[in-house]
């Protein structure tokens, strides 16, 4: 019971611990070290270049650009194998298949 | 310069308008992101970023709130953005360490003071920023806006966009959780 109260005793004093805590500082050259941040941000934004163009995604691109036209390509050549003409062997058969 | 001159003057762009907001906000700003990250290093760069956020998008704020209502607003989204990223990268610390061939400390233990506890409370203020920490989100930036910032509820329902009873249930919650919390920990401890 004592262990208890004492326990409770502590808690509350450990929640009153930041009371009248004191505002804590940045450091002095912060406005300083805010700007050139801020500049080098700005001259960033200046040359940056557009998403695509950077090297992971035009890669990418390029790439998924290449799969496809293997796909196309591949897919467009076994489709034309498989087509055959019909033999004809005489005229009336041809002329019969065609009407 | 009141506040709706400061406000005109940072909307048509003047740097010196943008430098007394600085100077005015900054350690209401920091101190907010202090009490979240919890990290003195990672609260500055956070709260250079609320200026940065706040240069570029003051053309958007249309003036309905205090500009510090705005400035806590940015503070605390930006804080437990950070938090996130955080615990991210914890959460990938197996593999960084596996590939970080030199010994640097990737991780940073846990073990936060904050500069403007008085001496004496220190070492239950470090227990209970250990507590604050594991506070849910909502939670954790009502309480420190209450408490440490020593913001009214009225102030804290238009930064956080709740409603009164909102606020008083999270301080509540939080109170609660913070007690529990600590009440384990102590729980630990031979008294």
């Amino acid at each position: 019971m004592e262990n208890l109260d004492k326990r409770l005793e502590k808690i509350e004093l450990t929640m009153r611990s930041i009371e009248n805590i004191k505002t804590a500082e940045p450091s002095a050259y912060f406005y300083i070290r805010l700007k050139a941040r801020m500049e080098a941000k700005l001259q960033n934004n200046k040359i940056s270049i557009p998403w695509f163009a950077k090297p992971q995604y035009a890669f990418s691109i390029l790439g998924c650009l290449l799969i496809l036209n293997a796909f196309t390509f591949f897919g467009l050549k076994n489709r034309f194998s498989k087509i055959t003409e019909p033999a004809y062997t005489s005229y009336s058969s041809y002329i019969s298949d065609t009407q | 310069m009141d506040e709706i001159e400061l406000l005109s003057a940072l909307q048509a762009g003047s740097e010196n308008a943008f430098k007394i907001l600085v100077e005015t906000y900054k350690r209401k700003v920091f101190n907010t992101v202090l009490a979240i990250v919890q990290n003195f290093e990672e609260a500055e760069d956070v709260s250079q970023e609320v200026f940065m956020e706040t240069y570029l998008s003051i053309q958007k704020f249309r003036g309905d709130s205090k500009i510090s209502t705005w400035l806590y607003r940015i503070a605390t989204t930006k804080a437990l953005e950070m938090i996130r990223k955080k615990k991210t990268t914890k959460r990938f610390a197996f593999f960084t360490n596996l590939f970080n061939s030199e010994n640097e400390i990737l991780h940073h233990p846990v073990n936060f003071v904050h500069p403007g506890v008085v001496f004496e409370q220190k070492e239950n203020a470090k227990i209970l920023f250990k507590a604050i920490e594991i506070l849910p989100d909502n939670q954790k930036v009502a309480f420190t806006l209450a408490h440490m910032e020593g913001l009214s509820y009225q102030e804290i329902t238009e930064v956080m966009c709740i409603s009164l009873s909102s606020v008083e249930s999270l301080l509540f919650r939080a109170k609660t959780n913070l007690r529990k919390s600590l009440g384990d920990h102590y729980k630990n401890q031979k008294m």
